[in-house]
């Protein structure tokens, strides 16, 4: 009697270390998984954070012979052009036409816009839009004796508009968010000069309103509400989205003076090169503002007008390059279609 | 001299068009995009007819030109511009 407790008391105690062996070692295996999830999960949360970071757009697109803002010096007197500017997040549509046989000839340029890019569009569907309307008159022909130049005149005027939100933490919180518009009568004269048949030089001078929307911060609030069904007892919550400007809004007189170059080598009809000027004079403030870009475009096939493909570096403003050379450095992928227009017989 | 039906057709791309006929400008009118063209149904030619043409494009276009005279093609030429985007030539072609 006295052996068999003995021998009960070693197995239990046998049994109780070995299970407590298998706890200790079950422990310490879901502590290892543990604290490898804990990781996995920072590291994670890292990338996000890399990724979210990298959001804003390092490529963006435009049309040929304009900026990423979709200004131009250049004005082609004959046919039409339809292009997608996904930097400016605008679409554009211009053509000229003689006016019977005439060096006269008319045009309209019209373009719809986001203020925030196609991009913007594409990823949150949330969009502040935008117009653009100009009449264009203009003579061309005015070296007509000359072997060498050819140049012409374009006067344009018409009307830009916008619509967006802006967010003032300051305010009260039913007034933080204000709708904004920005109106604005916008005229240019612009000149072409083409020297041969593989080089074109424009200047343009205008006068418009602009504003520093593109300089503010984005911001995107959300509001959350909670409902509460007192008969089932339950709650629901949702919440709206809401894209908007944060900083201290400015909208001023401008004067812009625009200068592009376009040219081709005489061997290489279908590359071509794009280099422009951007120069703006702020009324109010008694400023000047100064960006460049330049550009290389492969062009279609006996159409050295049209681009295939090109890619734009662009320099929007060149006191904030010193600043953040990232952000003042833009490159841009160039689109467009051109068509004609004409059809009377 | 005598009065002919002449029609000019002119394809391409340009930044400046002068045709002259028998010394006199032709205004030519787009009609396509691309496509210019003039038609007289009276025009006088005295003997030959004289051509005289100056064109400015952009370097790689193509143009071509054509003349018929009582609805026959009398004259035609094409080619295409290089970096200098200037074509001229005087022609004088038999009726």
């Amino acid at each position: 009697m006295k052996n068999s407790f003995i021998l009960t008391f070693c197995v239990i105690v046998f049994n109780s270390t070995i299970t407590f062996a298998q706890n200790t070692r079950t422990d310490s295996l879901l502590m290892k998984i543990d604290t490898s999830l804990t990781k996995i999960s920072e590291t994670v949360d890292a990338i996000k954070e890399e990724v979210v970071e990298e959001k804003s757009k390092p490529f963006t697109g435009q049309s040929m012979f304009e900026d990423s803002k979709g200004k131009s010096a250049i004005f082609l007197p004959n046919g039409g052009t339809f292009g997608l500017n996904i930097a400016d997040g605008s679409i554009r549509l211009s053509f000229a036409q003689n006016v019977s046989t005439s060096p006269i000839f008319l045009g309209l340029d019209v373009s719809g816009k986001t203020n925030d890019g196609v991009l913007s569009l594409i990823s949150k569907g949330n969009i502040s839009p935008g117009a653009k309307v100009n009449g264009v008159i203009g003579v061309k022909e005015l070296f007509r004796k000359s072997d060498i130049f050819d140049g012409w005149i374009a006067l344009k005027a018409g009307y830009e508009g916008s619509a967006f939100k802006l967010y003032n933490p300051d305010s009260a919180f039913s007034k933080q968010i204000t709708k904004t518009t920005f109106n604005s009568f916008v005229t240019s004269l612009s000149f072409n000069l083409k020297i041969h048949g593989n080089k074109l030089l424009a200047v343009s001078v205008g006068y418009q309103k602009s504003n520093n929307y593109s300089d503010l911060d984005d911001i995107e609030l959300i509001d959350k509400k909670i409902i509460t069904d007192s008969a089932t007892n339950t709650t629901r919550t949702y919440e709206t989205k809401t894209k908007a400007k944060v900083g201290d809004y400015k909208a001023f007189q401008q004067i812009p003076i625009n200068l592009d170059y376009f040219w081709t080598p005489k061997n290489l009809p279908r590359i071509g090169f794009y280099h422009y000027w951007r120069n703006a004079y702020s009324i109010e403030d008694k400023k000047f503002t100064n960006g460049f870009g330049t550009g290389i475009y492969l062009l279609k096939k006996n159409h050295p007008l049209s681009s295939i493909a090109g890619v734009v570096f662009e320099v929007k403003d060149i006191t904030k390059l010193s600043e953040n050379y990232g952000k003042g450095f833009v490159v841009n992928i160039v689109a467009s279609y051109n068509f004609g227009f004409t059809k009377r017989k | 001299m005598a009065k002919h039906k002449i029609e000019v057709k002119l394809v391409g791309e340009f930044t400046t068009i002068d045709v002259y006929l028998e010394g006199t400008e032709i205004p030519l009118r787009e009609i396509n995009d691309g496509e210019y063209f003039k038609l007289y149904n009276e025009f006088v030619i005295d003997g030959q007819l004289d051509i005289h043409v100056r064109l400015k494009g952009w370097i790689d276009m193509k143009w071509k030109i054509s003349i018929k005279v009582d609805d026959i093609e009398v004259f035609k030429k094409n080619g295409t511009f290089d970096w200098k985007g200037f074509v001229t030539f005087t022609e004088k072609v038999n009726i």
